[in-house]
Parts: structure tokens; C-alpha cells; sequence
């Protein structure tokens, strides 16, 4: 059943996103396949993100995980 | 847990609703507001002591913003979160500056950066980067076993990259 619009996002807010990208980062990141709670589908949408990202511009010399609140819980849990 | 940055991802373990096996074997920064009412700033002690108990405590820095407010960072205070990290991934080494010195990278950054945006306004916000020790977890936090270091949850998959 559709919900509310769930984009994916990669970072929390524009202004970060601006200097990153101008500073040299790519950024990736999945709107997670269901809302909510969503840590159980959050990890393999994550890795799933990462390996869209290596397959459409080569893999990164090093890949940073971030997230705030529960991104920050998810990141923990990708560890 | 609240602004976790964490330096490669090489495997991961499942986790179960938040309790994590702790495994990781990669540098990890987190930054928490000191004034956090909704995820409180104790997490970070328990996140400490499951992480030392699980003996990669060197891995692991922890930042504090003197700020109310959940996850309330600044763009310069994450753009700064972010260089202590890649600074550890480049050399191999933490140097995590003092606060003073975080607030004066993040203040350099410029004002365009030094901004708290709340709904349709934003207010120039200056870094407040603060040595900070956060108390105690106010409940019982022991993810492992009586008996030593099995973690308390099961650990069902380990899914390479």
C-alpha cells in the first residue's frame, strides 16, 4: 500500500551536501524500502546502495558511513 | 545514537533493534549534542563500554556539541565531524583536536556554514564543540552473556562487500 513520498536522501541537510560535493566527496545513500523502524531493511539497503554506487562509477579508495539519529543507529549497526 | 560517522565498511553484522555486535574493526567518530532530550547523551557512555568490552575502544573518538536539541549540528560542526574522521582514515592515527581547536576549524569554514536552520529561518549559529563526559546509562546496557563475551543477541549473518 503506497505511503507517504519516501525519497532517498544522502545527507541531512543541503548546505553539508554542497561543501561535500564541492570538496572532493560523493555522496549515496537509500531512502530505505520501508519507513518507520526500519533498521532490519535499513542495513542490506544500505550495502545494496554501496554496491549500485561501485557498479555505476567504479568502487571509492574509501567509503565513509554517516547518518544522523537513526541513520547514526544504522551506520553503528553496519559495523 | 546520533551523528555517527564511521571510516570504511568492509562487513557487516546483522543487528537486531539497535543491539549491535560491535565487531567493527574500523575507526567510528560520534558527535552528540549535549542537550539531546530525545535520544539522551548517556547512549554515548553505553556505546563506549560495549565497545571498549568488545576491546576496539581505540576505535573509537567521541565529540560532544554544547547545544540543545536532537542531532542540532551545524553544517560546519559535521563538515568538521568529518575531517577529524578522514584525518584518522589518511594517517592511521587519531588526532582529534580540542574542542577550542574544532571550534576554530568549523568558525574558518565561514558563515555561510555557522548556520542553524529551523523551519523557514536561519540563525547564524556559532561552533560549540565541548569536552564532555556523559554519565552513566540510566538503565541496565549489557549486550553480552553472564559468562563473558558472547554477544546476548545472536549475530545471524556476516555478508561481505
Amino acid at each position: 500500500m503506497p505511503g507517504a513520498a519516501n525519497p532517498a536522501q544522502d545527507v541531512g541537510d543541503p548546505v553539508t551536501q554542497a561543501w561535500m560535493l564541492a570538496h572532493g566527496y560523493a555522496l549515496a545513500g537509500s531512502s530505505y524500502s520501508t519507513t518507520g523502524w526500519a533498521i532490519a531493511q535499513a542495513l542490506p539497503d544500505q550495502i545494496s546502495t554501496l554496491n549500485a554506487f561501485d557498479s555505476t562509477y567504479g568502487q571509492p579508495k574509501t567509503t565513509v558511513a554517516w547518518g544522523h539519529s537513526l541513520g547514526g543507529i544504522i551506520t553503528a549497526g553496519l559495523l | 545514537m546520533c551523528g555517527v560517522l564511521s571510516g570504511g565498511v568492509a562487513t557487516w553484522n546483522t543487528a537486531l533493534d539497535g543491539a549491535f555486535a560491535f565487531q567493527h574493526q574500523v575507526p567510528v567518530l560520534t558527535m552528540h549534542t549535549t542537550g539531546d532530550g530525545l535520544i539522551v547523551p548517556e547512549n554515548e557512555q553505553a556505546y563506549r563500554s560495549v565497545v571498549d568490552r568488545a576491546g576496539h575502544g581505540d576505535l573509537l573518538r567521541q565529540v560532544f556539541v554544547n547545544r540543545a536539541g536532537h542531532c542540532a549540528f551545524t553544517p560546519a560542526e559535521t563538515i568538521t565531524a568529518v575531517q577529524t574522521l578522514e584525518n584518522r582514515m589518511s594517517t592511521g592515527q587519531w588526532d582529534v583536536p580540542s574542542p577550542a581547536a574544532m571550534n576554530a576549524e568549523a568558525a574558518a569554514l565561514g558563515p555561510q556554514y555557522n548556520i542553524f536552520a529551523g523551519g523557514s529561518s536561519v540563525v547564524p549559529t556559532a561552533p560549540a564543540f565541548i569536552s564532555y563526559t556523559p554519565a552513566r546509562y540510566l538503565r541496565p546496557f549489557d549486550l553480552f552473556d553472564r559468562t563473558g563475551s558472547q554477544p546476548l543477541f545472536p549475530v545471524p549473518v556476516g555478508h561481505a562487500r
